[in-house]
């Protein structure tokens, strides 16, 4: 009977845990991490969440833009009735080197953001279930991954988890008004010109671009002091088809400050 | 190793880019089973070079699904050369040596033509290959018609392949047809290919 009793309370417990299981297949593992639902008035209620990648040492995973070869990190899921998934967000990435290969990506720990919106009353009750595939790659090597993770929205969350989640939607590349970028592309190179940056420090900050086939990653941009605004030129991607008529790029300043998210349209 | 050795002294290619619309760069070497294959040798005939590395993931899909293998039958059925080269470097862990290279094709079902070991890397760099599949067409007069992905979606997930936009299999119906191949450059997707 105790041994029912303690049974029920350890697999109670289990149920419980924000995050069921991670896996440890591709050389990485997968969480799914849930902050409190943030409840405001005259507005849908939200659940902030993250999926939490861990890559093994000497291995990375993928931006939502890999670069050469790769591939973005992706999740299906299967909610709880009255709850649906916004897109996958992702936090700026570093240039990473597969062999011979220019990507973007990360290394370590990653915090991929995702907004839960409640459609109807908050659920009592059920899992949020997350296929996670993904892809990590060492200097040698590539492996896929495939996880499945769940986190019940009735689980209590983890107050270190909620502020993991927390700083990793507060670190997302966030777009500044004051921010103008032009793009020129001629003999096959791209110029990105950057104007409005005065009230901000961003001299030698690097640029990523989210556009795939839009510019080439194997060489670092950097914003230069020109004489009209900051400035990096850039080899035209030699996959683009046509000229450049879209450009969404992040910008990551050199000092430790948040990332800008710019846009460009012809 | 003494015919792995062969394999790579054997090897020579011209010194011209791969370029799409320009004559693609001639090489010649010995094959897996010592088979002397030149690409002047194969005037007259549509030829596949396939890059391939069986650990890869993204090779995976490709052979898992017996996607690839399909699409070398269909197509060496006819007429078409298909020659799957791997060149991974010793140094790397990739490269396999003839008789592996032999046995891991044959345990997979493949349908190529031929097996080239490059272990020095020079048909690959000849060629700029930068990814394992990265594959080119090339056309009955020794033209490169095509050059890049086989299909259009950059996943290591099999049940992508039915939904993709095969680029190879467009390029050879069109070649075969006679025809220009309209979509002839595209973004290689895959893992390095370990020079």
């Amino acid at each position: 009977m105790l041994y029912c009793g303690m049974r029920t309370i350890f697999l109670l417990i289990l149920l419980m845990s924000s995050s069921l299981w991670s896996q440890e297949t591709g050389h990485a593992t997968a969480e799914l991490w849930l902050a409190p639902p943030r409840v405001e008035e005259g507005k849908p209620t939200v659940i902030p969440a993250a999926i939490r990648m861990v890559y093994e040492k000497g291995w990375h995973g993928y931006w939502v833009n890999p670069g050469e070869g790769g591939m973005k990190t992706e999740v299906t899921w299967k909610l709880p009735a009255g709850l649906s998934a916004g897109a996958l967000q992702f936090p700026a990435p570093k240039r990473e080197m597969t062999g011979e290969l220019a990507c973007y990506g990360y290394v370590g720990e990653v915090l991929l953001p995702v907004l839960f919106t409640v459609t109807g009353a908050l659920p009592k009750e059920g899992d949020i279930e997350a296929t996670v595939s993904w892809l990590a790659c060492d200097e040698k090597g590539c492996a896929s991954g495939e996880a499945t993770v769940k986190a019940n929205v009735a689980s209590v969350a983890d107050a270190s988890r909620a502020a993991a989640v927390a700083a990793a939607f507060a670190a997302l590349p966030v777009a500044d008004e004051k921010l103008k970028l032009q793009v020129t592309e001629a003999d096959g190179w791209v110029t990105l010109l950057v104007t409005g940056a005065e009230h901000r420090d961003l001299l030698g900050a690097e640029i990523f671009p989210v556009t795939e086939q839009a510019l080439d990653p194997r060489e670092s941009i950097l914003l230069q002091k020109t004489a009209t605004g900051l400035a990096a030129r850039v080899k035209k991607n030699e996959y683009a088809t046509g000229p450049l008529t879209q450009l969404s790029l992040v910008i990551v300043p050199k000092a430790p400050q948040r990332a800008l998210a710019v846009e460009w349209k012809k | 190793m003494f015919a792995a050795m062969v394999s790579a002294i054997s090897i020579s290619v011209s010194a011209h880019a791969a370029e799409v619309g320009k004559p693609a760069p001639a090489f010649s070497a010995k094959d897996a089973k010592g088979a002397e294959v030149s690409l002047e040798g194969l005037k007259g005939k549509v030829v596949v070079l396939e890059w391939v590395n069986h650990g890869c993931p993204f090779v995976v899909k490709h052979y898992g699904s017996k996607n690839m293998q399909k699409l070398q039958e269909t197509y060496t059925g006819k007429g078409v050369v298909w020659i799957t080269i791997n060149s991974g470097s010793k140094a790397s862990g990739s490269y396999t040596d003839n008789e592996k290279f032999l046995q891991i094709s044959a345990d997979k079902g493949s349908k190529a033509s031929h097996l080239i070991a490059d272990e020095s890397g020079t048909i690959g760099k000849a060629y700029s290959a930068k990814t394992t599949p990265h594959m080119f067409v090339i056309n009955k007069e020794g033209v490169l018609v095509y050059n890049g992905a086989i299909d259009s979606k950059k996943t290591t997930n099999a049940a992508d392949i039915e939904s993709s936009e095969n680029y190879v299999a467009k390029a050879l119906d069109e070649v075969l047809a006679g025809k220009e191949v309209t979509t002839s450059k595209t973004e290689p997707y895959g893992c390095g290919v370990k020079y």
